[in-house]
């Protein structure tokens, strides 16, 4: 009960018995005869301060993947924020990350712009600042390939994370530099090994795009792009540059590698059957679809017993806000609103509860997320919702094929139903539908 | 002579840009110099401005690619599964460009660490390869010269009319 000095010595419980004493130590009942002693719970005695919090050894949380790619466990995670140190990453540069000096890297704006500037990082610090929740998502995350065999949430949906960013608005640094009339396109260049770049729609780059320097407070981790990122609320991951030192406006896109497959979509005529749909279609195919995933109880769990179990989940969309949120606990047949008790963010994750009793029988559980732009999660067999059909596609007269079918949804927001069985373990019950056959063929990626 | 040199004085001042003045952080970040924005990475879009000077053909890239891409994407740029992408006859991009912009910013790669690039190609180079990988795909012969006016106008067959106008024609 009482503190040390420097107030850091802990003392613990030893056993529900001794709830509401703080003392360590032996307990006399009021007969006087001394209990059995309680179990010694081991102490941390520090020697000074501890300058960085450290887990409990009993907490094992930490990403998994490989160099090039490392998922959050998403499933072991409470509210909507990703703690900082398990924020994924994927980098396809082999996983190499360059080390830069803050004092020596610098932001350069050109292009299409009346005053072409350069910038340092404690000058961008010192711009107009604001901070947001926004979520980044991998363009690979949920991709069928994996679902089909992969058995927990991490593996499948692990690649997207929920920080609060801080940075100043991409549209305070144009206006800085004055953007030239007929310039659409912000060309955005990373530091990296192999100069990725990428391609941002002026509309975009003018409202809600993001030059961060600052994630969960403190400044950017190496792995998510330190010391200075894009970040576009809502749009693929490949998209936001990390280690951003150039900025050039432009009044096309650039069409460079990771960019091609952003502006162009896959028919599933075939191979090679490249198709720009409309303005409105094409800005769509850059940001992520309405999506949502049960996070407890979730593939690889288990539920302890029969009675009260709350299913708990993510949902998020490219579209902006989570307007509503549906869960099913019989196969998809029949749906109920889940509760969004927490603050809801544009294009962040946002937390879903649904009070649920498990009655010991085998259930699929899903979730489905409805977006403010109406856009309804759809399961990954129901083609006809995740195709549509673009009559103006100049795609036929191109190839000659029959190119009428343009997807609409181009990403991997299908429903994630999970088996929960009757002893109480969770499985994963994905069904594919039909997909394009992979477009990547990168060394590196998983599925 | 007093008001000669005021007036050469005011003349001066009026001409200089006021370039800060437009500004409202002016005190925040600087003007770019000229050495700065042309040693910014090249990211070349379908109009192939910033395209350096330079010139190769498939003949030319035909030996480079033996010697320097061919371990990862295989003899005849039929990919090697884990190590690098199917080159030809695969996916093509509607822009010839993109090839040229893949390969200057990261290839080849230097291997073992194949994350970075090695940094070792010259511009006559880039483009000779970018020609070798036009043939291979039978858009161009071997023996045409590619070059910063050359290569935003070759048309490639995948490619929506509406993207048209980023090219030259």
């Amino acid at each position: 009960m009482q503190s040390s000095k420097s107030g850091r010595r802990r003392f613990l419980k030893s056993s529900a018995a001794l709830a509401g004493l703080a003392a360590a130590g032996r307990v006399l009942p009021a007969s006087g005869q001394q209990a059995a002693p309680p179990a010694e719970t081991p102490l941390i005695i520090p020697n000074g301060v501890r300058p960085l919090g450290e887990r409990s050894r009993f907490e094992k949380l930490v990403r998994s993947g490989s160099a090039t790619s490392a998922t959050t466990p998403l499933q072991d995670l409470h509210g909507s924020i990703t703690p900082t140190d398990l924020h994924f990453y994927v980098n396809h540069e082999g996983g190499i990350i360059p080390d830069f000096d803050p004092a020596r890297f610098r932001l350069l704006i050109h292009g299409m712009v009346e005053r072409p500037l350069v910038f340092t990082v404690d000058e961008l610090k010192r711009m107009p600042a604001i901070t947001r929740p926004y979520f980044l998502e991998c363009g690979s995350n949920g991709n069928p390939n994996r679902a089909k065999t992969a058995k927990t949430l991490e593996e499948i949906h692990g690649r997207t994370s929920c920080a609060e960013w801080t940075g100043v608005p991409l549209a305070v640094l144009l206006k800085e530099a004055g953007v030239k009339d007929g310039a659409g396109w912000v060309i955005a260049g990373s530091g990296d090994t192999s100069r990725h770049s990428s391609s941002v729609p002026m509309e975009k780059a003018m409202s809600t795009a993001l030059v961060a320097y600052a994630m969960n407070g403190e400044a950017l981790r190496l792995e998510n792009g330190y010391p200075v990122r894009l970040v576009l609320p809502g749009y693929y991951g490949r998209i936001t540059v990390k280690w951003l030192n150039q900025l050039r406006v432009d009044d096309q896109p650039s069409m460079s590698t990771q960019d091609r497959h952003v502006h162009v979509d896959h028919s599933p005529a075939g191979e090679g059957a490249f198709l720009m749909t409309t303005d409105e279609a094409r800005a769509m195919q850059l940001s992520v679809y309405a999506k949502s995933v049960i996070t407890f109880p979730s593939g690889g769990q288990q539920i302890g017993k029969q009675g009260y179990c709350e299913i708990s989940g993510l949902a998020w969309s490219g579209g902006g806000v989570v307007k509503r949120v549906e869960v099913s606990t019989d196969g998809g047949k029949t749906w109920e609103d889940a509760k969004l008790p927490d603050a809801v963010h544009p294009y962040a994750h946002t937390r879903f509860r649904f009070p649920w009793t498990w009655n010991g029988e085998e259930a699929v559980i899903m979730s489905r997320c409805t977006d403010e732009r109406g856009d309804v999660q759809a399961l990954a067999s129901e083609v006809e919702k995740n195709w549509g059909v673009d009559s103006s596609a100049g795609c036929t007269e191109v190839l000659g094929e029959d190119c009428s079918l343009v997807p609409r949804r181009a990403n991997r927001a299908y429903i994630q139903p999970w088996r929960v069985a009757s002893d109480g373990t969770v499985h994963n019950a994905f069904v594919m539908g039909p997909e394009p056959t992979d477009l990547h063929g990168h060394p590196e990626a998983e599925g | 002579m007093r008001w000669n040199s005021l007036w050469i004085l005011l003349v001066l001042a009026a001409s200089v840009p006021a370039v800060e003045a437009q500004r409202t952080y002016s005190s925040l970040g600087r003007a770019a110099t000229p050495e700065e924005i042309r040693g910014a990475t090249p990211i070349v879009g379908p109009s192939g401005e910033g395209l350096p000077a330079g010139r190769g053909t498939a003949q030319e890239g035909s030996g480079l690619y033996a010697g320097k891409c061919q371990l990862c994407h295989g003899p005849s740029g039929e990919g090697i599964r884990r190590l690098g992408p199917r080159l030809v006859g695969g996916e093509m991009h509607p822009f010839a460009t993109t090839i040229w912009n893949m390969i200057n910013g990261s290839m080849p790669r230097n291997l073992p660490h194949w994350g970075r690039r090695e940094g070792t190609l010259t511009a006559n180079e880039v483009y000779a390869l970018t020609a070798f990988i036009l043939y291979k795909q039978e858009i161009i012969q071997e023996t045409d010269v590619i070059d910063a006016q050359s290569l935003p106008r070759v048309r490639m067959p995948v490619r929506d009319p509406r993207m048209d106008s980023w090219a030259p024609q």
